[in-house]
């Protein structure tokens, strides 16, 4: 498992690579990548400028991608996010998951992306042509989420 | 007391963090002089209903006060408070 709060760019491929590398047991790999949008609450977005609080927001990530582990057999989840400030079209987060499984690949790394929106400590100021603004908590996700209660 | 602001709540104190001369006794407390000094919006993006607003986060010396006491969490003039508002998500 291998869980990353970075600045940097990263490249999916070699991401890809390296996740699968010697895995021969693995029958299947989800992966999702979310982007910055141009656009947000019907206004134009320039930027987004993601704030975390090292330290705080790894533990909380390593314990959404143990919960993931707990729930579904998986071989292994990687979870990258990026924080800084970020332009439309670059990648803000990578999360992957490998099983034997395609089903338990696919929940998984639904379940952590659904869990990440809600539950990871970032926040999130968006340069817009209105202005600048802090992103708040959305309903959408919230209920995203909630779907995943035991 | 040394109390810091994360996120938005800098925007309304307008400051990263501060040394409050007048300690609170509980988190409750200091919650309740912070809306009185940078508005009720402070309050509304960190309690909800009197608790702790589901996602916002405050820590008293590193700890979650989910994991203390709560609002309930007591404070003492050596204190080290974090607030931060509800999350954005991932």
């Amino acid at each position: 498992m291998a869980i990353r709060v970075q600045a940097g760019d990263f490249d999916v491929g070699a991401e890809y690579a390296a996740f699968t590398a010697g895995r021969t047991s693995v029958g299947g790999v989800a992966m999702f990548v979310g982007l910055v949008r141009d656009i947000a609450g019907g206004a134009s977005v320039s930027a987004m400028t993601l704030e975390h609080y090292p330290g705080m927001t790894e533990k909380q990530l390593e314990t959404i991608a143990e919960e993931a582990r707990r729930r579904w057999p998986l071989d292994d989840v990687l979870v990258i996010h990026r924080h800084g400030r970020l332009e439309p079209g670059d990648r803000i987060v990578m999360v992957a998951t490998a099983s034997a499984h395609r089903d338990a690949a696919f929940e998984s790394c639904r379940f952590l992306m659904d869990w990440l929106k809600t539950k990871a400590p970032f926040w999130k100021l968006e340069a817009t042509s209105e202005g600048e603004r802090w992103v708040e908590a959305k309903e959408s996700d919230d209920a995203a989420a909630a779907r995943w209660a035991e | 007391m040394k109390v810091s602001y994360f996120a938005l709540l800098r925007d309304a104190t307008k400051k990263r963090s501060e040394i409050r001369g007048r300690p609170a006794s509980t988190v409750r407390d200091l919650l309740r002089d912070l809306a009185a000094e940078y508005g009720p919006n402070f309050a509304r993006w960190i309690l909800k209903d009197g608790e702790l607003a589901g996602f916002a986060i405050i820590l008293v010396n590193g700890q979650d006060v989910r994991g203390l006491q709560g609002l309930d969490t007591p404070l003492t003039p050596e204190s080290d408070v974090f607030i931060f508002p509800p999350l954005a998500g991932g």
